[in-house]
């Protein structure tokens, strides 16, 4: 493999950049018109502009990239996350150019698509899935059944359903017999099919995935798992590995099931198996992510493990260079991921130009990122800058570390989540690590607290001279400037 | 009197009362228990709205731009919006009916903008005060009459030398 294009942008672009570079195989870039001048673009060998901003033009354009990697020479493409990585079309478009495509066959990748074959794969392997009907009620006696072979609190849900219309959560036999034949009608009214399914409900689950990688000579092996339960709005935001809630026999027993379900699916390359965990410490199998993950250096950090290098020599047909046994993860790793959005404004997005920046570095601390001082984050694309992982011996060090380097973590310009993470660090359950997917459910972020900043820049406010950013695109003194005491001369001469 | 400045934060209003001496800033600060305190601040400019401060010795790196209706302040911890205000609350304001304008600094008048006797309105600039280099004109207030000048033009002052008076006029 001498040049690899590839089709993202962002950290994670800069960050498969990176590895291919200590490979010594060129990094093609791609940038939409929003992004001539992103870090991925600056840091790759050769980069080509493939359209305009908005994704579905550009980041999404099947054959505009295929006709870029033809153009620039590449003999494979790498995916990353999002975008085109989980879609088969374009792996199985991408093998019709005689491309490599770095990551699973389309076939694989579509059975895993499939949340339905999906189920059936990991039933097939043995592999727990949520115990729920495979058919629909219409008769409320027979769901009373069902609701008691399954065992209560179950979820009633409508086949066709959708938007949560005709989903019910359902406590005991008197609730059922309610709520069903409601959930029925709405689900008549909204579907036109008024059968419901019933599933287990699973009430304070975790989210525990398993990280697989899978050679095409058979072998397959699971690198541990990572804590996924510190969500907002089913948007992850901080991630640990090893999970705080698994003991090594259960760490073993799903490591197991991803493994038999992957060898089932006919899986091959870096993968991730999903799981929900219940309080009993029962894990059913949620679904299967066929890429790269967001939070994939947490993995490397405790294998000393290079996930892309795996991914390109899996892709190139080598067999993976060790065994179950021979790995052994050391220590406690946790990500943060920043991202631009104001958590004093309800977490909407900040697009902007970053004024400054200073990353945070020091002992166990890895950065991701995307962005530079200067840069100017674009509106039209995920509001990830960059992720923050600090590795510890054990957790206590880990989280000691993170916190650490979050302060350190100087970037003004736009708002990032960077205050919030100062206060989830301070969470009881987060600190003792007994936490599940409702840690965030009643989060609230405290007052901005900065008294200390206020004189100062009030002092800055009333009596500088204009700055050309300020200048820019206003008409005149803003209003704000003039009653300001005037200066008569630049204020560094106080 | 020094530069003082009202700022609205969480719903609470802030006086801010600022003054130079010896190239020097000083902030008074005062608190919610009403206590004031003072406290040095030195500020380097670090280019595009960024500024480091030394606000009380210690460092802090601030961002800071014009925000609709007010002013947005970043750290690298906390974004918050404040609004300034450069004079007291209305009702305060009222009750002074009668002003002794002092020098915010030691300096030396330069020019004198009004005569005793002239109707001045709130904001406008009775003289200009030249200290470290730096012309700071000194505005009324209050409206009213110009009452008294204490200072003419070319005077060396003191930090806190009476410089003029005004007595409120009833224009309502």
């Amino acid at each position: 493999m001498q040049r690899v294009l590839i089709a993202n942008r962002g950290e994670i672009a800069v960050r498969i950049l990176r590895t291919l570079h200590e490979m010594g195989i060129h990094g093609v870039a791609i940038y939409s018109e929003a992004d001539q001048t992103a870090l991925h673009v600056l840091l790759s060998d050769q980069a080509f502009p493939i359209g305009p901003e908005e994704a579905r033009q550009s980041y999404l354009n099947i054959e505009r990239i295929i006709q870029v990697a033809k153009e620039s020479g590449a003999d494979a493409i790498h995916p990353g996350y999002g975008f085109l990585s989980e879609n088969p079309t374009f792996a199985e478009e991408v093998q019709k150019a005689g491309l490599v495509f770095i990551g699973p066959s389309p076939e694989a990748m579509q059975r895993m698509g499939d949340k339905v074959e999906a189920r059936r794969v990991a039933e097939k392997a043995g592999v727990p899935v949520i115990p729920g009907t495979s058919e629909g009620f219409l008769d409320v006696d027979d769901a009373l059944d069902a609701a008691q072979r399954i065992g209560f609190p179950v979820l009633l849900k409508a086949r066709m359903g959708g938007g949560g219309k005709g989903m019910r959560v359902v406590r005991n036999e008197h609730e059922l017999k309610t709520l069903f034949p409601m959930a029925s009608d709405e689900a008549l009214k909204a579907f036109g099919d008024g059968r419901i399914y019933i599933e287990k409900f699973i009430e304070s689950p975790r989210h525990v995935e398993v990280q697989i990688l899978a050679d095409h000579h058979g072998n397959v092996v699971y690198l541990g798992e990572r804590e996924c339960s510190v969500q907002r709005r089913h948007q992850k935001v901080l991630e640990e590995s090893p999970s705080p809630a698994l003991t090594e026999s259960l760490r073993k027993d799903m490591g197991e099931a991803a493994v038999a379900l992957i060898r089932e699916a006919g899986y091959t390359n870096a993968g991730t198996v999903e799981f929900l965990l219940d309080e009993q410490g029962r894990f059913y199998f949620l679904e299967v992510n066929a890429r790269l993950q967001v939070e994939h250096p947490v993995t490397e950090m405790r294998f000393g493990l290079d996930l892309v290098q795996l991914q390109i020599l899996v892709a190139m047909g080598e067999r993976l260079p060790f065994r179950q046994k021979d790995l052994t993860p050391h220590g406690h790793a946790i990500e943060a991921r920043i991202y631009a959005e104001d958590p004093y404004r309800n977490f909407l997005p900040s697009p902007g130009t970053i004024r400054f920046l200073v990353e945070p570095g020091g002992p166990g601390i890895r950065v991701d990122s995307g962005i530079y001082a200067g840069y100017t984050v674009p509106v039209y694309y995920d509001p990830i800058l960059s992720k923050v992982i600090a590795w510890g011996k054990d957790r206590k060090e880990a989280l000691t570390r993170l916190e650490r380097a979050l302060k350190d973590y100087l970037l003004l310009g736009i708002a990032t989540n960077l205050p919030f993470h100062h206060h989830l660090l301070q969470h009881s359950d987060l600190q003792s690590g007994d936490y599940t997917t409702r840690i965030l459910e009643n989060f609230q972020m405290p007052e901005p607290e900065g008294r200390e900043a206020i004189p100062a820049a009030i002092v800055v406010q009333t009596t500088q001279p204009p700055s050309p950013t300020r200048a820019q695109g206003k008409s005149g003194i803003s209003r704000w400037r003039s009653v300001g005491f005037p200066a008569s001369k630049p204020w560094e001469d106080w | 009197m020094a530069r003082q400045v009202f700022i609205e934060f969480n719903g609470k209003m802030l006086r801010v009362e600022y003054t130079s001496e010896n190239r020097h800033i000083w902030v008074y600060e005062q608190e919610e228990n009403g206590k004031e305190r003072r406290v040095p601040l030195e500020i380097v400019p670090l280019g595009g709205g960024v500024y480091l401060a030394f606000y009380n010795r210690s460092p802090l790196l601030f961002f800071v731009r014009n925000d609709k209706g007010g002013v947005e302040i970043q750290t690298s911890h906390v974004s918050l919006r404040a609004r300034i205000r450069r004079f007291q609350p209305k009702e305060n304001r009222q009750s002074e009916n009668h002003s002794i304008v002092r020098a915010p600094m030691s300096g030396t008048v330069i020019l004198v903008k009004k005569e005793e006797g002239e109707p001045v309105s709130e904001g406008e600039g009775i003289l200009v005060l030249e200290a470290m280099k730096m012309q700071n004109e000194i505005q009324a207030p209050i409206p009213g009459i110009l009452k008294k000048l204490h200072v003419q033009a070319g005077q060396a002052v003191t930090h806190g030398m009476p410089l003029f008076e005004i007595v409120r006029t009833e224009t309502r």
